[in-house]
């Protein structure tokens, strides 16, 4: 069991909402689909993915074979997150970049606290929090900016090699542009890097 | 509500548990066998080249958040599936059926409705859609596919390494580096999805 893979660490939480609130809760998600309102969540630029999730009461999966069916009160909301850093790390920056966003989101959750202060929501966060069993991750040595980067840098460098034609002091100027764009995004990430805790 | 963030897939699922009476449960069972199931190179969801994460966790009972809530308990325990990924489910069912193998069955036979599942994209496909909640709200930061990503996190250290050869070169030297560097690049062996990179060098 482990919520770390690598430079990764995964967060899922579960909480409890009325079921009349799920409808509100579904607008503010359609808004959040809008691409302007997600540059808090860039900004951050540690967290490879994140999704909530509305479980409705009465829409628990059902198989045929199970013997009854799930009957629940209250609907649960399921956030999870991939991130890079430690838990702490992560739910203060989280928290001070998306203090609005985070309310209007969990407000809905039972004895939500408000993301401030701190403390209580914390506190929050680790009750509700389900540790992860099995956790995969595709470039697990990489964070959330060495793979922008890398992806940047191969973009750019693929421009360049098309640009290999140009006589001498164009392909200089090229060449030149490719370095000053790429100096701050070198390396080699994907290693094991110090561990986690 | 969605499961798509632009050309990603967000995949939810919950698959309760089998309660037979038996000397260990399914559950523990399960749990033991997550904890020891490679999540390296070559591993399950590695094989099928599109998934970015993948997480598996027991949902044994929901948190009870205290007064004036009301305490509820889950009539079974369930399997929760999170997958990110390149394209359509249908694309994931086909690998899992071309790749899953034992690894696939040994998880989810554990679970309700999988007695019926036959190793085959159609079959596969039906069991996660059964076991699927929609996502919500999914947000995915870096947008290369897998292929991409992994080419791309190989090309940054030889393109690193070239920038710091061709300091000193005359400009016709540093066009041949530069070819010479996207024929490493292109015909260099992909990172294995879910490998560190010293572990494969």
């Amino acid at each position: 069991m482990s919520n770390i893979r690598g430079k990764a660490y995964g967060m899922n939480v579960i909480t409890p909402m009325k079921r009349w609130k799920t409808k509100i809760l579904n607008i503010l998600f359609k808004v959040l689909t809008i691409k302007a309102l997600q540059k808090d969540l860039h900004s951050l630029s540690f967290i490879h993915f994140a999704r909530w999730t509305v479980i409705p009461s009465k829409k628990f999966p059902n198989f045929p074979e199970q013997p009854t069916k799930e009957f629940l009160k209250y609907d649960y909301m399921m956030f999870e997150s991939n991130f890079n850093g430690s838990w702490n790390e992560y739910i203060d920056a989280f928290n001070s970049v998306l203090s609005l966003k985070l309310n209007l989101i969990w407000f809905w959750s039972e004895n939500y606290p408000g993301s401030q202060p701190l403390t209580p929501f914390k506190d929050y966060i680790t009750h509700n929090q389900i540790y992860t069993d099995y956790y995969y991750m595709a470039y697990p040595g990489s964070a959330v900016n060495d793979v922008k980067n890398a992806l940047d840098v191969h973009r750019s460098f693929q421009d360049l090699v098309k640009l290999t034609e140009q006589d001498d002091a164009q392909f200089d100027k090229s060449f030149n542009k490719f370095f000053v764009g790429a100096q701050n995004k070198l390396g080699a990430s994907g290693s094991l890097g110090s561990e986690m805790t | 509500m969605s499961n798509y963030y632009e050309k990603f897939y967000g995949y939810t699922g919950f698959f309760p548990i089998l309660k037979e009476v038996r000397e260990v449960s399914h559950t523990i069972e399960l749990r033991k066998l997550l904890s020891v199931l490679p999540n390296a190179g070559g591993s399950l969801f590695s094989r099928t080249g599109l998934v970015h994460g993948a997480r598996l966790f027991i949902l044994d009972d929901v948190v009870y958040n205290g007064h004036p809530t009301t305490a509820e308990h889950l009539e079974y325990e369930y399997l929760a599936v999170s997958l990110t990924f390149d394209g359509e489910l249908e694309f994931l069912a086909e690998k899992l059926a071309e790749f899953g193998g034992e690894e696939f069955k040994s998880i989810f036979s554990h679970c309700y409705g999988y007695a019926k599942v036959e190793l085959n994209a159609g079959s596969i496909l039906k069991f996660l859609e059964t076991g699927q909640v929609t996502t919500s709200f999914l947000y995915v930061e870096a947008d290369g596919d897998l292929q991409e990503t992994l080419r791309a996190l190989l090309a940054q250290k030889l393109i690193t390494e070239m920038l710091a050869k061709a300091q000193f070169l005359n400009t016709a030297d540093k066009r041949a580096l530069v070819l010479e560097t996207a024929d490493k690049i292109r015909s260099a062996n992909l990172p294995l999805a879910g490998d560190f990179i010293e572990e494969r060098n």
